[in-house]
């Protein structure tokens, strides 16, 4: 009987292989996709803060005030570029294939950076009232323990965002991505351990920090 | 790609592959599926029914078996009372007047009540019917006419379970038909492994020549399954000789039964081991075992990745208590729930689904099995079947430290 059966063995073989093909195919398609929509978000988020930049300097060479455009152009970006990593880091999660989107987020953290100097400079030149918390963390803890002690810090800070909406500029900077302005950050400011909650640029908190801890330096 | 993503990819493409073989294998040969060739092949016939302790039930099994169509002139039956202490050779004996005999000895397992019985049996045939197990009148006269080819040793009959009242036999109705249905398409890959005790018959110059069932495995009915394809037996199933039977009501006896046929599949698998991949056993050696083995390490495969994920997340959930206390916040922050597909979650879908396909095919298939698709049917995809490689674990371990509880 078994004679007439043999070439379904080979068959479901052959059938298996292209299912499991295509399925792989699909997978990375998936994904790729996915990464595209990253990169297409930061050329616009990059588009943005370039017009931005530029309207603001252009104010500033016709002498008018440019402060109020500025703040707002600046707590605007603030939100985008919060969400847009929260983005990257579900996408990171969801991945099996391109698990690691380094370049991706290093090209996000570049351009945290440059919003982070442009919220100290607004603050200085235009006396504005908000407090920029800066957190540090790593992009890719050392185990469990610090993954878990960055996520509660994480979502303390969220909390604290919420409470205190465009009262605060949040800004995650991820201190192992090899990003050198980053590392000229942490010593500056003098950031021994993650994760650290620095405040208006002086007072850095090392270590898990309570809600009312933070908002005691605000 | 890391080490629990590549396990998951090897347990699709495995799986994948066997529910493939299985629905092509179906496909191929539906129409002979209920294959009712005419022509009878009717010797002389020996109905074995090993009883311990079965008053409750025996009476009804007897019946059951007295009302076959096999010729009375060519019919035997006899009750194998392995030392019952309740009422069970009281009851059998009052079938005496209708040709039952009654067989009394010590009490010594089901397997040397079988092989003591075989040798006082008249029948060229042996018929194995447990004593809670209710045969189709046609039953014997459908499955007999398979040995009229010499090399068939054993034919196995389609179980299903009578008693489908509350959620738990709802279950093992699902579970027999779909192992009914797969076991017909391994028939059609001359690789039907186990003879079932609630309806199979064997040639008994075969039982005598592999030396019948083995006293030392807890399935007897897997091992001389076995022993019959080493020898170079065929063995058929077949689809139209229903017997019904009563499968376990409560959640610990039903338990202790799947740890018992576990245990006893690896004693079988250990027994015959040194046979895998050996071509001169026909599918046996290529098929049959690898078969086998293929399933307990999937089954292993997908429980040591699942247990894993779950041991994992309970862990840094645990870390993520302490700090949460730790930083004075609640205990219970949301979990986050990311719902971005990929590629695990595409086969994971696509199996969920070919494996749904296959119990859709098989209950629509097998109708008298009489078990209808519904919220039991969810029950079990989701959850009955997820408690298998629970009990192949456990069992394992019972394995290696001995275990021979029946």
């Amino acid at each position: 009987m078994v004679e007439n059966q043999k070439s379904v063995f080979w068959k479901a073989a052959i059938a298996t292989l292209v299912i499991f093909i295509v399925g792989l195919l699909l997978g990375v398609y998936i994904e790729s996709i996915r990464t595209e929509g990253i990169q297409d978000g930061y050329e616009d988020l990059e588009l943005r803060w370039q017009d931005s930049k530029l309207r603001t300097d252009f104010y500033q060479l016709l002498g008018r005030d440019f402060c109020e455009y500025a703040i707002e152009e600046n707590l605007e970006f603030s939100d985008a570029i919060y969400a847009r990593g929260r983005q990257i880091e579900l996408n990171e999660q969801a991945n099996k294939f391109d698990e690691k989107l380094i370049k991706e987020k290093r090209k996000y953290a570049l351009l945290k950076t440059e919003f982070f100097m442009n919220a100290i400079l607004l603050k200085e030149r235009c006396n504005a009232d908000y407090h920029n918390v800066v957190y540090f963390y790593k992009d890719d803890p050392n185990s469990d323990f610090e993954k878990q002690e960055q996520k509660v810090q994480s979502g303390i800070l969220g909390d604290l965002k919420e409470k205190y909406g465009r009262d605060i500029m949040l800004i995650p900077l991820p201190i192992d991505l090899d990003v050198s302005v980053i590392d000229i950050f942490v010593s500056t400011y003098n950031v021994k351990e993650t994760p650290a909650v620095m405040i208006d640029e002086s007072v850095v908190l090392h270590g898990l920090h309570s809600f009312e801890d933070i908002e005691s330096f605000l | 790609m890391n080490a629990l993503t590549i396990v998951y990819l090897f347990y699709i493409l495995t799986s994948l592959y066997f529910s493939l073989v299985t629905l092509m294998v179906f496909f191929k040969n539906r129409s002979k599926y209920f294959d009712d060739t005419p022509e009878d092949y009717t010797p002389s016939l020996t109905v074995l029914i090993p009883a311990y302790n079965e008053e409750d039930t025996i009476a009804d099994t007897l019946n059951s078996v007295l009302a076959s169509d096999y010729p009375k002139d060519k019919f035997e039956v006899i009750v194998v009372n392995d030392g019952s202490t309740d009422r069970t050779e009281e009851i059998a004996k009052t079938f005496e007047d209708r040709g039952v005999k009654v067989f009394t000895k010590p009490n010594s397992g089901k397997p040397d009540s079988i092989n003591q019985a075989t040798k006082i049996a008249k029948g060229e045939l042996i018929g194995i019917i447990d004593s809670d197990s209710h045969p189709e009148s046609i039953a014997f006269r459908k499955m007999s006419r398979h040995f009229k080819d010499e090399r068939v040793g054993a034919v196995t009959g389609t179980a299903l379970v009578k008693n489908k009242n509350n959620l738990m036999e709802k279950m093992q109705a699902m579970e027999y038909a779909l192992i009914a249905w797969t076991r017909r398409i391994l028939d059609f890959l001359d690789s039907v492994f186990v003879t079932p005790g609630s309806l199979s018959m064997y040639r008994k110059s075969a039982l005598n020549e592999v030396g019948g069932f083995d006293k030392n495995v807890m399935t007897e009915d897997i091992e001389i399954a076995w022993n019959l394809l080493r020898y170079k037996y065929k063995i058929r199933m077949e689809s139209i000789a229903h017997s019904f039977t009563l499968a376990p009501s409560k959640l610990k006896v039903w338990w202790r039964q799947r740890i018992r046929w576990s245990v006893g599949g690896f004693q079988t698998f250990w027994k015959h081991r040194k046979y895998m991949f050996k071509t001169n056993y026909a599918m046996f050696g290529v098929f049959v075992i690898p078969f086998f083995l293929t399933h307990i390490i999937l089954s292993f495969a997908g429980f040591s990745v699942f247990l894993g994920v779950i041991l994992h997340r309970l862990f840094n959930w645990v870390i993520l208590a302490s700090y949460s206390v730790k930083a004075g916040e609640g205990l219970a922050r949301m979990p986050e729930i990311n719902l971005l597909p990929n590629v695990l979650t595409v086969f994971g879908i696509l199996l969920v689904l070919i494996f749904l396909v296959g119990i859709i095919i098989s209950l629509r298939t097998l109708k008298k099995a009489e078990v209808k698709i519904r919220f039991s049917f969810i029950i079990y995809a989701l959850f009955y079947l997820t408690t298998f490689p629970v009990i192949l674990i456990v069992s394992f371990f019972k394995w290696i430290k001995g275990y021979s509880e029946w």
